[in-house]
C-alpha cells in the first residue's frame, strides 16, 4: 500500500524523517526563543547557522579539531556574537511596536545579505565540507538504518532543548526571560531590564544556531548561501510547533521532516515541498498557536 | 494633511519624467532603464504602503502576487491570444492576484495576529512557487514559459507603463488618505479593537487594502513578464520582489504619501550605482547601507525632520 | 516646515539624477584604445561557486592575448588590448538581464561573452538581440536556445542527444559481469534536469536500457533517504543522477549510510568539481561525471592550461578548456572580422574554421548558429578526473565501483 512493502519500510521512512527533521528543529530552536521574547522574525538565523558551520570547518581544517569537539569553541563564540549583534544592531530598534517589527525584519535581512556576501568575499563561494571517518557513516540497529551524523544532531538538539528549557524554568535569569516574553512592560515594572533579557535571548538564540551549524557541517557540504533554506524551513517548523515553546519548535521541525520524508516516499521529492507548505498554511489558519503549544496565547484579535 | 505645494512638486517631477525619453535616447541610455525599474519598485512600494504602512498588516507575500500576475499575462498571451501589452491582459494580471488576496485573506486576516499573518503570507509565496514548479504541462514547470521576444520594438512602452503604474499607485494612496477608507485603515492600524468598537468592519477594510496591494503588485509582475519574455518560478516568485519594495517603503517612510517614491528612487539608484562602481562587493555595500539606514533612519528618509519632535507618524501625515 | 525636508529630498534626488546621468553619458569617446568585452556572470548568490572556473578561464584568455599585445583590428590599424568587464548577474535571470543592460548601455561593450547556465543565457541573448550586440554564448542547452531564433548570438556547446548517450556508451564498455542490472534515473527538477531527463530516456530506448526507478530530485533538498530507500527496495545497482554539487554530496553520503552498493554511479553537473571529491574522499572513488575537457586531451595548450590551473588552485578542472576555447574563437573572429562591429564579428564566427583551440578544431554551423563539442565522461580515481569516455589511447579504463567497505 502506498509503496510500503512492509511495516519495516514505513518505520524506516519515519525514522529517516525524524532524524532529518531534527535539522529543521535545531534551526527553529533559536528562532523560537528570539521570536518568543522579541516578536522578531529573525530571518538571518540561517546565515548564523552557516557561520557556525564555517567556524567548525576552519577549526577542523586549520587546527584539526573534531567538529563535535569544536562545539566547545563555536557555541560560546556564537553566543558572544549573538550578544554583540543585539547590542550593536537590534537594541536600538527593539520595542517600537508594529513599526519596529518591520524594521527588525529588514535589519535581519540586511544583516543576512551583508554576512552572506562578506563570507563570499572572504572565503570564496566554493562549497566546503568536513570529511571525517563518520561523516558518511550509517549503521543498522534492530533492523533500522541510522545515519550517524543525523543521530548525533538529534542528540544535540534534544540536549539543547532540555538545557534551554531548564534554564528558562529553573534559573532566575531564565525566569526573567520568560517573564519578558509574556509581558515586557510588567517585567520592567518588577525590575527586569529588557535590554539585558534581550541580550541573553539573542546570545542563546545564536548559540543554538552555532550548534545547528555544527550539525549541518558534519552532514552537508555548504557554501555561504546555504543557510536561507534553514531560515525558511525553521520558520515553518516554528509555526507548526508553537511560536513560544522550545520543545514545540523541535517537535515542529521533526514533524516537518516526517511529512517531507513521507511525501517524498509516497509521491516524489517535488511534492514533498508542496505538502510541507500546505500543512504549514493549514496549521497557521486553524491552529496558529502551533500544534504543540500548551500556553494559550492571544493569537487572534476580534 | 497633504500640502498643495507637495502636489505641485510632484506634478513637476512627473512632467520631467515624461520628458526624459524625449531628451535621452531611450534605447541606449541606462538612466531610462534605471527609471523604468525605479518606477516599478515605486508602485510595489506603494502597494506595501497601503497594506502595511496604513493598515498595519506586514505582508511578506507580495512575490506571490507578482509571480501570479506574470503568469496570468503569459496565459493570456498563450491561451487567449491577448498579446504584447494588451490592456485587458494586464488588468487580468492585476485582478487574479487580488482575487487570491481576498480568498486567502479572509482566513489569514480574520484569525491571525500580525506576526502570524506575516508568516502566513510568506508561506503563500513559497507554496505558489512550488506549485508552479510542479505544474509541468500548464505552467511549464521549472523550465518556465517563453514569450516571443520578437515582439519587442522599443523601450518606450515599458518606461511609460512603469511611470503610469507608479502614478496610479501613488494616486490610490493619495485618494485613500483623503477618504474615509483611509481613516478607517489608519484606525485599524492604531488600535484594532477600538476601531471595531467604533463600528468599523475591520475585515472588509483589511481585505480591501490587501486586494489593492495585490492588484498593483500583479500589474508590476505583468510588466516584468513583458520585459523579460521569460517567466520562470525561481525568478518571478523570488523573495526579493517582496523584500526590496518593503525596504524601499520603510526606508523612504512607511505610512506617508511620498515616502515610498523617495525610497524607491533613492534605493534603486544606490543599488545600481554600487553595481556599476563596486561590482565585486556591491552586496556588502547594500547590506551595510540597509543596516545603517534602519538603525539611524528608522522612520524613513522622508521623516528626517521629525527627529526630536513629537511622534507624528502615527497620524498618517506626510 | 514640511517643505524644507521635501526640498532636501528633492535635492537628494536631483543629485542622484545628476550622478547617474554623468555615469551614463558618453565618457568613452570615439578614439578606441581597447576592445571592451562584457560578461554577465553570477559573482554573488548561489551560482557564484559554480562560475569561478568560467571566470578564471576568461581572465586567463584575456591575459594571454594581452601578453601578445592584444588583437589586431584592421579598422584601427593596430593591436588593441582586450578589457574584460564582469557585471554581476546575482544568480537571478532578471538581474542577469539588468547586468547585460548595464554592460551595453553604461560600459559600452563591443561584444558579450557568455553568462552562465541556460536560465541566464537565454534572457541575456534576448537583451543582446534588443540592442543588436554580438553575444558569444556557451553553457546553454541548444534546443530551447534554438527555438528563440536569436539574430545576434551564437552558441558553442554540446549536443544534448550525444551528451545523453554517454552513460550507455560507458555501460557498454564495462564487462558483462560488472555491468549493473537494474538502473535508476534521478533528475533534478530544473530546466537542465528535465531536458536531460527526456534525452536520457530517449537514448536509453535506442541503446536498449531500461530504468527500474525514475524519479525527480528536488533541488536543494537536504534529505534523499526516502528515494534511497526506494532504490534499496527495488535492488538498484546502477544510478544516473543529475543534480547540483551540494545535493550530489548529500546523496552519496546518504547512499553510503544506507549501505546501498552500486556498481555504476554517473553524476551529471554536480560530481565533477573537486569540492565534490573533497567532501567524500575515497567514497567518491569510481564515481563517473560529465565534463567538457581535460588537460590530458591531445589539443595544443591543453596540458599547459590545466597545469596552470592546478598550480594556482591545487586541483584539476574538466571545464576550463571550454571557456578558454570560447575566448580563443572570439579573439580570432575579431581579428578575421577586422572590426568591432557586432554584425561583422558574428559573420566571422560563423564562416571561419578555428583551428588549434584547447578544445580542438571548431566549426560553427551557419544554419543553426551553433558549434558542437563532445560531452565526455570522467571517472574519479584517487582524486583525479580520469578520462573515461571517449577513452584516450593507452589511457584510463572505466571500472565498476567497489563496494563501500572496500574503498
Amino acid at each position: 500500500m502506498l509503496g510500503f512493502d512492509s511495516i519495516d519500510i514505513f518505520i524506516q521512512v519515519l525514522v529517516n524523517g525524524i532524524l532529518f527533521g531534527t535539522m529543521y528543529g535545531i534551526a527553529a530552536l533559536g528562532l523560537s526563543l528570539i521570536f518568543g521574547t522579541m516578536q522578531i522574525i529573525f530571518i538571518a538565523q540561517g546565515v548564523m547557522i552557516v557561520l557556525g558551520a564555517y567556524g567548525a570547518f576552519w577549526l577542523f581544517k586549520l587546527l584539526g579539531v573534531d567538529p563535535y569537539l569544536s562545539i566547545l569553541i563555536v557555541v560560546p563564540g556564537a553566543m558572544l556574537f549573538g550578544a554583540g549583534v543585539y547590542q550593536l544592531l537590534f537594541r536600538k530598534i527593539s520595542g517600537r511596536g508594529e513599526a519596529g517589527k518591520a524594521a527588525s525584519l529588514l535589519l535581519a535581512f540586511g544583516l543576512m545579505s551583508f554576512l552572506e556576501n562578506l563570507m563570499t568575499v572572504l572565503w570564496t563561494p566554493n562549497t566546503r565540507a568536513i570529511r571525517t571517518g563518520y561523516t558518511a557513516f550509517g549503521f543498522d540497529f534492530l533492523g533500522i538504518n541510522f545515519s550517524f551524523t543525523r543521530l548525533m544532531a538529534f542528540v544535540m538538539a534534544l540536549a539543547a532543548t532540555i538545557l534551554v528549557t531548564l534554564f528558562l524554568k529553573k534559573t532566575m535569569l531564565g525566569k526573567a526571560v520568560r517573564a519578558a516574553s509574556e509581558n515586557l512592560e510588567s517585567a520592567t515594572l518588577v525590575g527586569i531590564t529588557p535590554h539585558k533579557v534581550n541580550t541573553i535571548t539573542f546570545a542563546i538564540g545564536i548559540g543554538l544556531a552555532g550548534l545547528a551549524g555544527i550539525a549541518a557541517a558534519t552532514t552537508y557540504s555548504f557554501d555561504p548561501y546555504f543557510g536561507f533554506i534553514f531560515s525558511l524551513k525553521g520558520m515553518i517548523a516554528l509555526a507548526l510547533g508553537g511560536m513560544g515553546s522550545i520543545f514545540g519548535a523541535l517537535a515542529g521541525g521533526i514533524l516537518l521532516g516526517v511529512i517531507e520524508s513521507l511525501g517524498a516516499f509516497i509521491w516524489t521529492g517535488g511534492w514533498a515541498d508542496v505538502l510541507s507548505y500546505g500543512v504549514f498554511l493549514v496549521v497557521l489558519l486553524f491552529k496558529p498557536e502551533g500544534l504543540f503549544s500548551r500556553t494559550v496565547m492571544d493569537v487572534a484579535k476580534p | 494633511m497633504i500640502n498643495r505645494r507637495q502636489i505641485l512638486i510632484l506634478i513637476i517631477l512627473i512632467a520631467a519624467c515624461v520628458c526624459v525619453p524625449l531628451v535621452l535616447d531611450a534605447e541606449n541610455n541606462y538612466f531610462v532603464y534605471y527609471l523604468f525599474m525605479a518606477f516599478t519598485y515605486t508602485a510595489m512600494a506603494q502597494g506595501f504602503n497601503i497594506i502595511a504602512g496604513y493598515t498595519g498588516q506586514v505582508s511578506l507575500g507580495q512575490h506571490a502576487f507578482f509571480g501570479l500576475g506574470a503568469y496570468m499575462t503569459v496565459f493570456a498571451w498563450e491561451f487567449v491570444g491577448l498579446e504584447y501589452f494588451n490592456p485587458l491582459a494586464m488588468i487580468l494580471s492585476g485582478l487574479v492576484p487580488s482575487i487570491l488576496a481576498i480568498v486567502i485573506g479572509i482566513p489569514l486576516l480574520s484569525k491571525l495576529r500580525g506576526d502570524y499573518f506575516s508568516l502566513g503570507t510568506l508561506g503563500l509565496g513559497e507554496i505558489l512557487r512550488v506549485i508552479f514548479i510542479q505544474g509541468r504541462a500548464v505552467t511549464g514547470g521549472s523550465m518556465g514559459k517563453y514569450l516571443p521576444s520578437g515582439a519587442y520594438t522599443s523601450m518606450l512602452p515599458y518606461y511609460f507603463t512603469a511611470l503610469f503604474l507608479a502614478i496610479l499607485a501613488t494616486a490610490i494612496v493619495y485618494l485613500l488618505i483623503r477618504s474615509r477608507i483611509g481613516l478607517a485603515l489608519i484606525a485599524i492600524r492604531e488600535d484594532e479593537t477600538a476601531a471595531a468598537a467604533n463600528g468599523i468592519h475591520v475585515l472588509w477594510y483589511k481585505l480591501f487594502a490587501f486586494a489593492t496591494c495585490a492588484f498593483i503588485t500583479g500589474l508590476c509582475g505583468s510588466l516584468q513578464a513583458y520585459y523579460l519574455f521569460h517567466i520562470h518560478p525561481q525568478n518571478f516568485f523570488g523573495l526579493s520582489w517582496t523584500l526590496f519594495p518593503i525596504l524601499m517603503c520603510v526606508l523612504g517612510g512607511s505610512g506617508t504619501f511620498t515616502g515610498p517614491i523617495v525610497g524607491a528612487l533613492a534605493l534603486t539608484g544606490v543599488f545600481e550605482l554600487a553595481k556599476i562602481w563596486l561590482p565585486d562587493i556591491h552586496p556588502i555595500i547594500s547590506g551595510t547601507l540597509i543596516i545603517v539606514a534602519i538603525l539611524f533612519l528608522p522612520d524613513g528618509l522622508i521623516r528626517l525632520k521629525l527627529k526630536g519632535t513629537l511622534d507624528k507618524k502615527r497620524v498618517g501625515q506626510s | 516646515m514640511k517643505l524644507k525636508s521635501n526640498f532636501t529630498k528633492l535635492g537628494f534626488y536631483l543629485l542622484v539624477l545628476a550622478v547617474l546621468t554623468l555615469a551614463t553619458g558618453s565618457v568613452w569617446a570615439a578614439d578606441k584604445t581597447e576592445i571592451r568585452i562584457g560578461t554577465p556572470l553570477p559573482v554573488t548568490g548561489i551560482l557564484a561557486g559554480g562560475t569561478l572556473e568560467q571566470k578564471w578561464a576568461y581572465e586567463q584568455a584575456v591575459a594571454d592575448i594581452n601578453k601578445e599585445g592584444g588583437i589586431f583590428v584592421k579598422q584601427y590599424g593596430k593591436k588593441l588590448p582586450v578589457k574584460l568587464i564582469i557585471a554581476d548577474a546575482e544568480s537571478d535571470p532578471g538581474k542577469a538581464v539588468a547586468a547585460t543592460e548595464r554592460l551595453i548601455k553604461v560600459d559600452k561593450v563591443d561584444a558579450i561573452l557568455s553568462g552562465f547556465t541556460t536560465n541566464h543565457v537565454i534572457p541575456t541573448c534576448m537583451t543582446a538581440d534588443k540592442y543588436k550586440k554580438y553575444y558569444h554564448a556557451t553553457t546553454c542547452l541548444i534546443p530551447p536556445w534554438a527555438e528563440q531564433k536569436f539574430k545576434w548570438s551564437t552558441l558553442f556547446f554540446f549536443d544534448i542527444m550525444q551528451a545523453a548517450s554517454v552513460p550507455y556508451e560507458v555501460l557498454n564498455i564495462m564487462p558483462d559481469t560488472e555491468r549493473p542490472k537494474r538502473l535508476a534515473i534521478l533528475m533534478e527538477d530544473t530546466i537542465d534536469g528535465r531536458a536531460f531527463g527526456g534525452a536520457f530516456k530517449a537514448q536509453a530506448e535506442k541503446y536498449g536500457y531500461k530504468f527500474a526507478v525514475d524519479e525527480p530530485l528536488a533541488v536543494g533538498a537536504k534529505d534523499y533517504s526516502s528515494q534511497i530507500l526506494k532504490l534499496k527496495t527495488k535492488k538498484i545497482d546502477g544510478i544516473l543522477l543529475f543534480g547540483a554539487d551540494g545535493d550530489c554530496v548529500t546523496f552519496v553520503r546518504q547512499l553510503k549510510e544506507a549501505g546501498l552498493n552500486v556498481k555504476y554511479f554517473h553524476g551529471y553537473k554536480g560530481t565533477w568539481a573537486h569540492e565534490f571529491y573533497n567532501a567524500l574522499g575515497p567514497d567518491a572513488e569510481g564515481i563517473l561525471m560529465d565534463g567538457f575537457w581535460s588537460e590530458d586531451l591531445p589539443y595544443p595548450g591543453a596540458k599547459e592550461l590545466g597545469t596552470r590551473y592546478a598550480k594556482e588552485f591545487g586541483k584539476h578542472s574538466v571545464s576550463i578548456g571550454l571557456y578558454y576555447a570560447l575566448c580563443q574563437i572570439l579573439w580570432e573572429a575579431i581579428e578575421k572580422a577586422g572590426s568591432l562591429d557586432s554584425a561583422k564579428i558574428k559573420e566571422a564566427v560563423l564562416t571561419h574554421e578555428f583551428k588549434g583551440t584547447v578544445l580542438g578544431d571548431v566549426k560553427y554551423n551557419k544554419e543553426t548558429n551553433t558549434a558542437i563539442h563532445l560531452l565526455r565522461a570522467f571517472q574519479w580515481h584517487e582524486g583525479y578526473q580520469e578520462v573515461a569516455f571517449p577513452a584516450l589511447e593507452g589511457g584510463w579504463k572505466v571500472q565498476a565501483i567497489q563496494p563501500w567497505n572496500k574503498r
